[in-house]
Order: C-alpha cells, then structure tokens, then sequence
C-alpha cells in the first residue's frame, strides 16, 4: 500500500463526513443558491476524492518534511560547534529545573540525569518563534512588488521540492514518470528568485549576490545535467523508482549490490561537486559569501521572510543529497530488517554530514574560479563520464553476446 | 582550481577535511573547550583582577588608591565606622583623634579599567581584587559601588610592613612654617612628630616662643601627601626619594652605599 493509497482512503472517510456539513449550510438559506451544495456534489467525484488524497499526501510530505528540517539544522550546529571545538545549542532538563529552583526557592521534585545535555534542539524552536515574531522590514526605495515576490518565487519553488522525491516506493506524495526532471526544473526556479531579491532590495551588497547567483547557475547547470544522463541511459527513465530499482537489481562480484556510484564514479564526482554548487552551500555559497557582501541577496531582509529563506536553503540542500541518493546510492536500497524509508533517510544524512565537513574545511570558491571549473573541468568529465556509459550500456552487452556464444566451439 | 594556482586537490580538499575530521572526532567522543557558563564554571587564573574589595581592617584611608587611579573612577568616601570597626582597625587608635570622618574608597565601575594600580600602590594591602567578574546591571547606577559594599572581613589579616610605593615623601621648607600640627592629625600612618624648630617668632606680648616643625619618620611614611594637602600655609612638598635608606624600602640583603 502506498502513501496516495492510504490517503485516499482516508480521503474517503472525510468526504463521509464533509458532504452532509455542506449539504446542511446549504439547506440554511434556501432562497439563495449556495456555493456549499457546489462543493457536495463535487467531493462526491472521483476527482474530488483524488484532490482530497492529494490534499492528505503533500500535507503529510510537507510535516515530514519541516520536521526533518529542524533535524538538519540542528544536525549541522552541533557538528559545526564540534568541529570548532564549542558545544553547540545546549539545554537539558536538569537546567531548567535549576532555573526553576532559583526562581521558586525551592528544588521542583524532577531528577534528571546529572549532565546538561539533551534537548539543545528546542533552540532551533526558539530561533524560530523569535524570526516569526520580528518586524518586515521593507527598505524606504525597495522595489516593494519585487521585493515580495522574490521571496515567494525562492521559497515556494524549495518547498516544492519537498513533494516531489520519494522516501521509498511506498511512500511518496509524488513519483511521477518524468519526476526527476521536474526535480531538476524546480531546482532551476531558485536563482530567479535570488535575483530578484537582490535586484529589489536596492542594496549593492544584495545585487552582487543575486548576480553571482546567475553567474554561478551558467557554470554548474550543464555539467549537472549531462553527469545525471548517464544514470537515465543506464535505467531507461525519468522515474525515481525506476532508478532505484534498476540498482537493486544490479550485482557486483559475490552479489555484492553494485549501484550507480561505482561505473559511473566520475558521473558520481561530477554530480556531487555541481549539487553542491546548486543548493549553494560552502564552497558554492557566492550568493551569500557574508566575508565578502554583508549577507549576500539576504541582506535586506528581516523576520518570518528571512527565516524561511533559511529554511528554504536547508530544504534545498536536504532534497539535493537526497537526488544523489536516489540517482548514485541506491535510493532505499539496503537489507532488510531495517525499513527502506530508513535506509533512504540515512544515506541522505551522510551526504549531508560529508557536507558539513566540507563546509569547515574548504576555503570559497572565487567567480572566475568556478566558471574555470565548471567549463573546463567538469564538462569534459561528464561527456567521459557519458560515453563510458554509453558503451556499457550499448556496446559492452554486444561483445559479452559474442564471447558466451557456446555453440561454436 | 585557476589555471595559475599551484595547489593541488591535497591542498584544497583532503587535508583540510582530514584536519576537520580529527577535531571532531576529539571533541565529541572527548570533551569540548567550552563549559555551559551559568551551569559549570571555570576557575579564574590566580592573578585574574575583578571586582574589587577593601579590607576595612587595615585600610588607613590615605587616599592614594584615587590618586593613582588613571580614570578617576575610585573616590575616598567620609563613613561612619561603628565602635567594633574602630576597635579592630589598624592604627584604629589613630583614627578618633582625626578632626574629620574616616575615608574609605567607593569605585564607580561604569569606569574602571581593572589595571589594579588601586592594589598595587595600596601601602597596607587592604586594596584587593577579588576573581568575581559578574558585574553586569541593568542600569549605570547600579554600577557605582558605594563605600561599604566594598567591605570584606578576613579572619587572619595579613600585616604587611607599611611600604612607601609612591617613591615620594613630604619636605619641609623652614621658612613659612607656623607651626600648626595640622599635618600631625591628618597623617595616616602617624609618622609626624611636632618638635623644637630653628625659627623663633616674637608674639604680641613681648614674650618670644619657638615655632615647632614636624619631622618626618620617612621609615613608614607612605607618600600618600595628605599632609601637603592640608597645608595651611604651603611650606610641605613632595620630593623623589633620593636616598633609598630613609624610605623605608630598605632590607638588610640589600646593598647601601654610605
């Protein structure tokens, strides 16, 4: 049973409830026709029940989502604070009963353990309660129509990501047949976005960042598009699933699983280097290179808009490991007793915490730099990278025919 | 990663990531730098100058911590000392013959450098700096320490000799002296004796009568120049020690020459 499947039936059970709620507020006034008895009648459709499933699916993909968004944020401050030998967001219990204890006189009855670790996490709450509850600044010769919509082209075109990768082939809100390259086409949308807050903001600093951005997509887009072909060569399709299940299948020596990264191990280099590039993290965050313009495009922006930029670059990030993990690492792929949601979610912590690492290690790519790299580098990687797959996958099968051939000797 | 540069992906990628793998192994599966501040606390060195604390006891109020203090943040303060305060104070007897109140100093912190010339020139010891660093306040008042916020009560108090750290001690020009002991009284070490002087001044009455002088005992005076202070006719000043055997800093290991 899949996750559309559930959420259809659930769906159902609503519609069982919903039609007669509307079907009594039309009875209400009887004089006037009403709007009410117009959505009865279309709930009962099977294209109603279907956009109530869909309702239900992006809403649970979109919980699961936000959630495994304050996990990758905490997950990249503490190892962040690790690596620079700091603690990182800390609070336990136990602090708070000692906050209790000298503001009351008297020790709250609680034990808890005897360190102070623990739920450093509700940091990331607090930091978002304090974003939300601050004021939108608009600056006085901001472009304002421009200045609003560049947030809403960003952060929707991330949030969409979130619908669109599967977790495993049961539980997707989404697994179209050309699902990756809708995957692709959403990542595109982002820097138009980040343009146009920049070019808005009426902010040197902030025009720069959303230039280099455009700069950066010219380097990057290319290379990235033509490492993954070889991957859709090798499996035939577009489709998420498809990909994984091709992998699966495939065996190296001993039935060891032999998934995309290794014959393609160029592809896999290639492609990690540019999806790093495209959800601008370290050492491709020229947008917002804050040694160098003030906070980049983000510069202007303040409260509930500036956080969710934040968050739209986390999700960003989270839906490109999990594009690698889907196209190089096997997707679900793993033994069994563990379910294959699980296994997902941990290759994609991995990238994610190799990324981290590459964050505090390496120093910022310079413009010129990565217009060198991406054009001379890792373009000519790709193509090898392609016709290596193009004669495993055309010409090597033709060879292995003529060789097991046992009738002629 | 430019065509010019000479690094190679050792340089720009594996080593850095090696460097960040071994501090994070080190401090997670160790223990991190940092301590949560308000829960665990790490101790100051021994020579750490916080807040600061005046031992009452030995303090003699002579003023010299607010005349070294470079922002002029530390001023002497009149208190009233209870009778147990003037029983246990050093040179206590001293203190109830002085014509005005006893001063103790009182520090505006809003100011303060924390240099420790106030603990350093300090001739009795009684200017301390505690390792107590947690002076923040909501308002600039609440900064200004008055006089009696910095008492501290030792069990065992150390009794230093009484050390001249100003390198000055008061010299007497003869001539306009009137012989009026006021420096006498407000000395706080009690090292000016009032004594027979060369000068003699005829009074209305015929009768001639010797003008006394104060003679210093430069072995515990401080420098601390109150008595030119108060003098009324200008005849006191300060002087470098120019002969290191009157100042009092003298030991025996120490070599003088005649």
């Amino acid at each position: 049973m899949t996750l559309f499947d559930a959420c259809r039936i659930m769906a159902e059970w609503t519609v069982k409830v919903l039609i007669p709620v509307f079907e009594f507020q039309e009875g209400l006034f009887p004089p006037f026709s009403n709007p009410a008895g117009w959505v009865a009648d279309w709930l009962a459709t099977e294209g109603g029940l279907d956009t109530m499933a869909w309702f239900y699916a992006v809403n649970i993909a979109f919980m699961i989502g936000m959630t495994n968004l304050i996990l990758v944020i905490h997950l990249e401050r503490k190892v962040a604070a690790r690596i620079q030998d700091r603690r990182g967001p800390m609070l336990s219990f136990r602090s708070l009963r000692e906050l209790g204890e000298d503001l009351s006189g008297q020790a709250p009855s609680w034990k808890f353990k005897k360190n102070y670790s623990g739920i450093g996490i509700l940091q990331n709450l607090a930091d978002g309660i304090k974003a939300i509850t601050k004021e939108l600044i608009v600056p006085a010769k901001a472009d304002k129509f421009l200045f609003t919509m560049g947030p809403i082209i960003f952060i929707s075109s991330s949030v969409f990501l979130l619908a669109l990768f599967p977790l495993s082939d049961r539980f997707a809100a989404s697994s179209a047949p050309a699902g990756l390259m809708v995957i692709m086409a959403a990542f595109s949308i982002a820097p138009i976005g980040v343009l146009t807050s920049g070019w808005a903001s009426n902010n040197k600093y902030s025009m720069i960042g959303g230039m280099r951005s455009a700069a950066q997509l010219m380097s990057y887009e290319i290379p990235l598009l033509l490492s993954m072909a070889g991957v859709f060569l090798l499996a035939g399709s577009f489709d998420p699933v498809v990909i994984v299940e091709q992998q699966q299948a495939s065996t190296w020596f001993f039935g060891l699983p032999m998934w995309n990264f290794i014959p393609q191990f160029i592809g896999f280099a290639v492609f990690m280097i540019c999806i790093l590039a495209e959800v601008e993290r370290v050492p491709f965050d020229l947008p917002e290179a804050e040694a160098e313009l003030v906070e980049g495009w983000t510069t202007e922006y303040s409260g509930i808009r500036y956080m969710l930029f934040l968050a739209a670059e986390y999700i960003r990030g989270f839906a490109g490991a999990a594009v690698a993990t889907i196209l190089f690492l096997g997707g679900w792929a793993g033994p069994w007793p563990v379910p294959p949601e699980i296994w997902f979610l941990l290759k994609v912590y991995l990238i994610l915490l190799f990324w981290i690492f590459i964050r505090w290690s390496v120093p910022r790519i310079r413009t010129d730099q990565i217009l060198v790299l991406g054009w001379k580098k890792l373009l000519p990687l790709s193509l090898i990278n392609l016709l290596i797959v193009i004669f495993m996958v055309e010409i090597y099968p033709y060879f292995t025919e003529i060789v097991n051939l046992p009738e002629v000797f | 990663m430019s065509e010019k540069s000479e690094l190679g992906i050792m340089d720009i990628f594996v080593n850095p990531m090696k460097v960040t793998m071994k501090q994070f192994f080190k401090s997670t599966f160790g223990k991190p730098t940092t301590v949560m501040y308000p829960l665990e606390r790490r101790d100051p060195p021994p020579t750490y100058r916080g807040m600061n604390a005046v031992i009452w006891d030995l303090c003699i109020g002579c003023g010299i911590c607010a005349e070294v203090c470079p922002n002029r943040c530390l001023k002497m303060k009149p208190v009233e000392l209870s009778d147990d305060e003037q029983d246990r104070a050093w040179y206590g007897s001293h203190l109830a013959k002085r014509k005005h109140k006893p001063e103790r100093p009182a520090i505006n912190f809003g100011h303060c450098m924390f240099c420790g010339f106030c603990e350093d020139y300090c001739p009795t010891g009684a200017m301390t700096m505690t390792d107590f660093y947690e002076l923040a306040d909501t308002n600039r008042e609440g900064l200004i320490y008055p006089a009696r916020s910095m008492k501290v009560d030792l069990e065992d108090l150390p009794q230093l000799p009484l050390t001249n750290y100003m390198m000055e001690s008061p010299v007497l020009d003869v001539d306009p002296c009137i012989g009026c002991s006021k420096c006498v009284d407000n000395c706080p070490t009690n090292c000016i004796i009032m004594d027979v002087g060369p000068q003699d001044k005829t009074l209305k009455s015929g009768k001639v009568r010797n003008v006394e002088n104060p003679y210093f005992d430069y072995t515990i005076c401080i420098g601390c120049s109150t008595c030119v202070k108060v003098c009324p006719a200008d005849c006191l000043h300060m002087e470098p020690i120019s002969n290191s055997s009157s100042s009092g800093l003298t030991t025996e290991e120490s070599p003088t020459e005649a």
